[in-house]
């Protein structure tokens, strides 16, 4: 009897069987299906299902239960350990104000009326979208832009809209990113510059396809004007034709080589964002950030796995690039200069949406990241330092002046890059959300500036010596959980339908239309483009 | 019909005992028998090499367990500390007999 007990053990056991996969997380999570019926269906009829994040065959899954469409499984993320390794990555949020009071309407429907009670971090980035067209026609384009002359957002409505977010920020805006459409297309983008550069905003970027700024002198020299202030986010998806074709309808190789040509000589702080899609480019990350490598004043480069929202459909839900796959690719196609574990979560977002990376060139002409040359757990220590004494205003100054006593220290001539005081740089990524390289800069200027010239001249050391590389996954409606949204950092600037200004997730924004059109260009749009209206491009190498 | 690529486990408990039908269609994967054969041909063959060799993965397995957290195990002892403990012991036993045996 024994035996044969032991024999059942070992073969098939009564009772139930050991599940294969293993549960990671419950979510609140949403029907692919039911929105493809609907993409514009109200807020308040869209179903929230319960479900789970689970990690099978290798892979971690997206499983929720639809009342009409059943058990819904899309891919979450290729890799569970790289996953795992993100969620050690975190650090406290800090308050907001909701843009309404008492709104305690769960996700999408809350955003109805803007940040609800229940989101959990303030806003870090301020996307406004200040043009409705685009001098391109993008497949992928995740706003689904028109090319044809349409509309620019009213300089006082742009200001109107980030005065509001500014006033429940406390005065203080850590990012304002100006997109659209083509932002380089708003005829008074100088004078919305000048505008915002009066106002206590810690970073302004401009994210652009590069088509304007490859030629225009005047924009170039207004952005210039402010270059301790105002970055550029470049659209670069590759150095391939076919990956220009596939993302932008054109081969834009030779724009793209002047813009980055013309902004890196005009000093002005620039980031490569790469739209990777698998099977088309994700074989190009690699060479996306050996550019960035090879050109000063080319600070970062951002990665984005390509989302289903706009016109990026047509996604396998099931077979796609991921932030952790994104991550898995980085050591063979950078010959092991970055590898997955030169990256954090940014620790401030959700874990699972933005991975952040500072590499260094050290004095023999090595880059080398932050983490590897102060280690993973000195770092989780600074963390836990920021994490604990956050709240103390007096103590979040002594540790902004470390900051910039380590950075001034790194950067001086005498001193090695790989000196472990370095590590203290990371703690402004805690204490600053989007820490750009251009805002180390101005740390660096900003302490610098009783010696003269310095300023100037550690930035453009700077430029040379830093590049900072993200993975930022947004999420479509495969891939969205609610945790995410509610703990989501960059926020779109919206009206209400009855005039309000407020704002919403961008990937709450971008997937559902009834929210879409709530962001400025779509509700505050009025006056024509007209004589600076789309540009006429000449798409092609060899201009 | 389900696409293929999903793993059955995903798909409910009817899908998936279906697709471990499919895989087990001639009875049961007495898979546990097979490992512990093997096992036992390695001690056989090694002797107190292998209880040195598997008693040393063990032991780094646990202590890579227990520094990630964890306190419990299945194993019959329990406590991952007491596991730890009794695999320390194995793998001393196996290092002393393997040195015993050939120096």
């Amino acid at each position: 009897m024994g035996a044969g007990r032991h024999i059942d053990t070992l073969g098939s056991a009564p009772g139930m069987p050991v599940r294969q996969d293993r549960i990671r997380q419950y979510v609140t999570a949403y029907c692919g299906q039911c929105h493809r019926e609907d993409p514009d269906a109200p807020l308040a009829t869209v179903g929230r299902l319960p479900g789970y994040l689970s990690e099978a065959d290798g892979r971690v899954w997206l499983v929720r239960g639809c009342p009409t469409h059943g058990r819904i499984v899309t891919l979450y993320d290729e890799s569970p350990e790289i996953l795992d390794w993100l969620e050690r990555w975190t650090a406290p949020t800090k308050h907001h104000v909701p843009d309404q009071a008492g709104n305690f309407d769960p996700p999408p429907i809350a955003y109805d009326r803007g940040l609800g009670e229940l989101q959990t971090q303030h806003t870090c980035i301020l996307l406004t979208d200040i043009v409705e067209g685009c001098n391109l026609s993008c497949p992928t384009c995740f706003t689904d832009s028109p090319t044809k002359p349409d509309s620019v957002v009213p300089l006082d409505t742009v200001l109107a809209n980030i005065d509001q977010r500014l006033a429940r920020e406390n005065g203080r805006l850590d990012v304002v990113m100006l997109s659209g459409g083509e932002p380089t297309l708003h005829p008074e983008l100088p004078r919305l510059l000048d505008e915002l550069c009066e106002r206590d905003i810690h970073r302004i970027l401009i994210n652009t396809n590069g088509v304007t700024l490859s030629r225009d002198d005047g924009l170039l020299g207004a952005i210039s004007r402010h270059d301790e202030r105002v970055e550029v986010y470049l659209q670069f998806d590759g150095l391939r034709a076919s990956t220009h074709r596939h993302h932008r309808a054109a081969d834009l190789g030779a724009i793209k080589a002047r813009t980055i040509a013309r902004l890196s000589e005009a000093e002005i702080f620039t980031t490569l964002t790469m739209t990777a899609t698998l099977g088309v480019n994700d074989d190009e990350i690699g060479d996306v950030i050996g550019v960035a490598l090879a050109n000063d004043f080319v600070g970062g480069v951002s990665i984005q796995p390509q989302f289903g929202s706009g016109r990026g459909d047509g996604i396998d839900p099931l077979d796609r690039l991921t932030h952790t796959g994104v991550l898995a690719r980085l050591a063979d196609q950078t010959g092991g200069v970055v590898t997955w574990r030169d990256l954090t979560a940014l620790p401030c977002s959700h874990p699972h949406c933005a991975s952040v990376g500072y590499l260094l060139k050290t004095d023999d002409d090595t880059w080398r990241s932050l983490i590897a040359l102060i280690g993973e757990d000195e770092l989780a220590d600074h963390l836990d330092l920021v994490a604990n004494k956050v709240t103390s205003p007096e103590l979040a100054r002594q540790t902004k002046t470390l900051v910039k006593q380590a950075l001034l220290g790194l950067l001086s001539d005498q001193t090695s890059l790989s000196h472990p005081d370095i590590g203290r740089a990371f703690r402004t990524v805690c204490d600053s959300c989007d820490l750009g390289v251009g805002a180390l800069a101005k740390l660096v200027a900003d302490q610098a500036r009783p010696g003269g010239g310095r300023g100037r001249r550690l930035r453009r050391l700077l430029a040379e010596r830093v590049v900072r590389v993200t993975v930022k996954p947004f999420m479509d409606i495969d891939t969205m959980i609610e945790p995410r949204l509610l703990q989501c950092c960059v926020h779109v600037g919206t009206r209400s339908t009855d005039g309000a200004d407020q704002c919403a997730p961008f990937c709450a924004v971008q997937a559902w239309g009834p929210l879409a059109d709530q962001r400025l260009s779509s509700a505050a749009a009025t006056a024509p483009v007209g004589q600076t209206g789309p540009v006429p491009v000449t798409l092609g190498r060899g201009r | 019909m389900t696409d293929p690529r999903i793993p059955p486990d995903l798909l409910g408990h009817e899908v998936a005992r279906a697709a471990r039908a499919a895989s087990d269609h001639q009875g049961p994967d007495p898979v546990g028998w097979c490992v512990i054969a093997t096992t036992a041909l390695l001690a056989w063959l090694l002797g107190p090499v292998a209880l040195a060799v598997l008693g040393a993965i063990g032991l780094v397995r646990y202590g890579l367990a227990w520094r990630r957290g964890r306190m419990d195990s299945r194993c019959i002892l329990g406590d991952v500390r007491v596991v730890i403990g009794y695999l320390a012991v194995l793998t001393t036993v196996g290092i002393v007999a393997t040195a015993l045996r050939f120096f």
